[in-house]
């Protein structure tokens, strides 16, 4: 961030000139063993998933893990790569994809302004948060068909589905951020004439993002864990509804497929949205 | 003799706590007058930030009031410099200086020029990109400092801003605030708990009482501007000074500490 002192490499040769060889060596070795031991640790973190894919490959083909149920990792592979060219395991994951994109943004997005709106104000608040209290234990997979008979059984149920259960978390999360902002802030925007949206967006916002966050992180895990189960009881797309039906089929190499695009998704998406918190909170 | 800038007459405030009515302020007639340098000493508890919180019309007074003489509408009123956290974490520095002046929405060319023009005044130019977590306390201080002078207010408020500081830290943004002060002599309420800074700093001190803050008295610093921490520090006249408040307060803090370990008791 600061400008470096253009005097700076001078002086530093200057320094270097004095013969210093020993602090050089012991530098070097030190940076040695560092570079060593993230090599380590980058091996372990790699080594543990392959010996167990190892062993399960093992096992399976030895017969000790019945291959019905747990064909070994080989025949998953195949059975991916030729689902990756009909095209099929696509369709599903855009699907499934779509679904909790936008029922992620329909929940979080109402989530955020609702939750804003309960930290600032005390009378939202002895409004809402009763209610939000009582409904939020509800799991939303219980919430199915009542989602159904309101909104059909089209894809307009699954977004509604998804958001119902990313709303919450976000919404409470998003007060609670509010709760935690320092007061002397608030006293501060008063005293420099902010209005009520400068106030919205310039304080509470901003002062609530770090836990507002933790509640997009819970929201996405919520997310991933309904929309499977709602497409393996109320769809004929989807990731849940390939494991669901690969499982009815017995095509258990398809079922696994499914496992592991569910898992890869859920990986990803959760890797973007903390890149994308860490951006937004910078100044932390 | 300047005319009277802000008038408080007769200001009580009482506070609610744990269904306790608490006094903290009882009855208060001050006047300040333009371009004053006022300072205001108590010990802790005496309701001196309560005071400035009235003045700048963020709490409400329970009894009395407190009047302001506005003169330029386009200018604010009041503004505040706050305790050490007053800064804005998640602005930077450079936001944080320009916050009052986009509150107001000035024209972009006027914000950009006072921002940098104060950015400049407090040596934080090369900071201006910098998150308030990057800075030391006295950078911060700065920050606060440059941000309510921007916005050009009638009256500043100071509540204890250079009290978390170290000792030479406290010494240098002392002299910078007098040096930016006496630019623009505007009316300044300065709340502290140091003597020192009172002599240093203020035309006038006011010295308040303990729980519940009343005012106690009022003493005229005698010394000429400009003024410098050597040349105080060396004025028989504010050694006299500094003694006289010190016994004032002396027998207020041991009051209030008997009354609270009575209490306790």
């Amino acid at each position: 961030m600061l400008k470096t002192n253009p005097l700076q490499p001078a002086l530093q040769k200057e320094a270097e000139a004095q013969p210093n060889r020993q602090q050089e060596r012991l530098s070097r070795a030190e940076a040695l063993r560092e570079r060593q031991e993230r090599h380590l640790q980058l091996a372990l973190t790699l080594a543990a998933p392959l010996l167990l894919l190892g062993i399960w490959e093992a096992l399976s083909e030895m017969g000790i893990l019945d291959p019905r149920f747990f064909p070994p990792p080989s025949r998953i592979l195949m059975a991916l790569w030729q689902m990756l060219l009909e095209g099929s395991l696509w369709q599903h994951v855009r699907i499934s994809l779509i679904r909790i994109l936008l029922g992620f943004l329909l929940g979080s997005v109402p989530g955020i302004l609702v939750g804003l709106a309960i930290g600032l104000w005390k009378p939202v608040r002895a409004l809402l948060s009763p209610l939000i209290a009582v409904l939020m234990p509800i799991p939303t997979m219980a919430l199915v068909p009542l989602i159904m008979i309101l909104f059909g059984i089209g894809e307009l149920s699954k977004w509604v589905t998804i958001a119902t259960s990313v709303f919450f978390p976000v919404a409470i999360n998003t007060a609670a951020g509010v709760a935690s902002i320092d007061a002397v802030y608030l006293e501060v925007a008063r005293n420099f004439g902010a209005s009520r949206l400068a106030f919205f967006t310039r304080i509470a916002l901003p002062g609530a993002l770090p836990v507002l966050f933790e509640g997009l992180q819970m929201g996405e895990a919520i997310a991933l864990l309904t929309i499977v189960a709602a497409e393996m009881v109320a769809a004929n797309s989807g990731i849940g509804y390939l494991i669901w039906s690969s499982y009815k089929t017995f095509q258990i190499p398809q079922m696994f497929v499914g496992l592991l695009a569910i898992a890869i998704l859920g990986y990803v998406f959760s890797l973007l949205l903390r890149m994308l918190g860490r951006q937004l909170t910078r100044w932390r | 003799m300047a005319r009277n800038k802000i008038e408080i007459r007769h200001l009580s405030k009482v506070y609610l706590r744990n269904h306790r009515l608490t006094q903290a302020l009882q009855d208060i007639t001050l006047n300040i007058r333009e371009g004053e340098f006022c300072a205001i000493i108590g010990p802790s508890g005496c309701g001196k930030s309560t005071l400035l919180r009235l003045i700048a019309g963020l709490q409400q007074p329970s009894a009395g009031e407190i009047v302001l003489q506005q003169e330029d509408p386009n200018r604010p009123p009041t503004a505040m410099v706050f305790q050490e956290q007053g800064v804005l974490p998640w602005m930077t520095v450079e936001e944080n200086v320009a916050f009052g002046l986009r509150m107001r929405h000035l024209p972009k060319a006027e914000i950009v020029r006072r921002t940098d023009g104060y950015l400049q005044k407090t040596g934080l130019t090369a900071f201006r990109h910098a998150y308030p977590k990057e800075l030391s306390g006295g950078m911060k201080q700065r920050v606060s400092l440059a941000r309510a002078f921007a916005v050009d207010p009638e009256i500043l408020l100071m509540d204890e801003p250079f009290s978390a500081l170290d000792e030479q830290n406290k010494f240098l943004l002392q002299e910078e605030l007098l040096r930016i002060w006496s630019e623009k002599k505007r009316t300044v309420v300065y709340v502290t708990h140091s003597i020192d800074e009172a002599i240093l700093l203020g035309d006038r001190i006011v010295l308040l009482s303990a729980s519940p803050g009343r005012l106690a008295s009022i003493e005229t610093v005698p010394l000429p501007r400009p003024r410098h921490i050597e040349t105080i520090r060396t004025d028989p006249r504010s050694a006299d000074l500094f003694l006289s408040i010190w016994q004032h307060l002396r027998s207020q803090v041991q009051h209030a500490q008997g009354a609270s370990s009575a209490s306790n008791a």
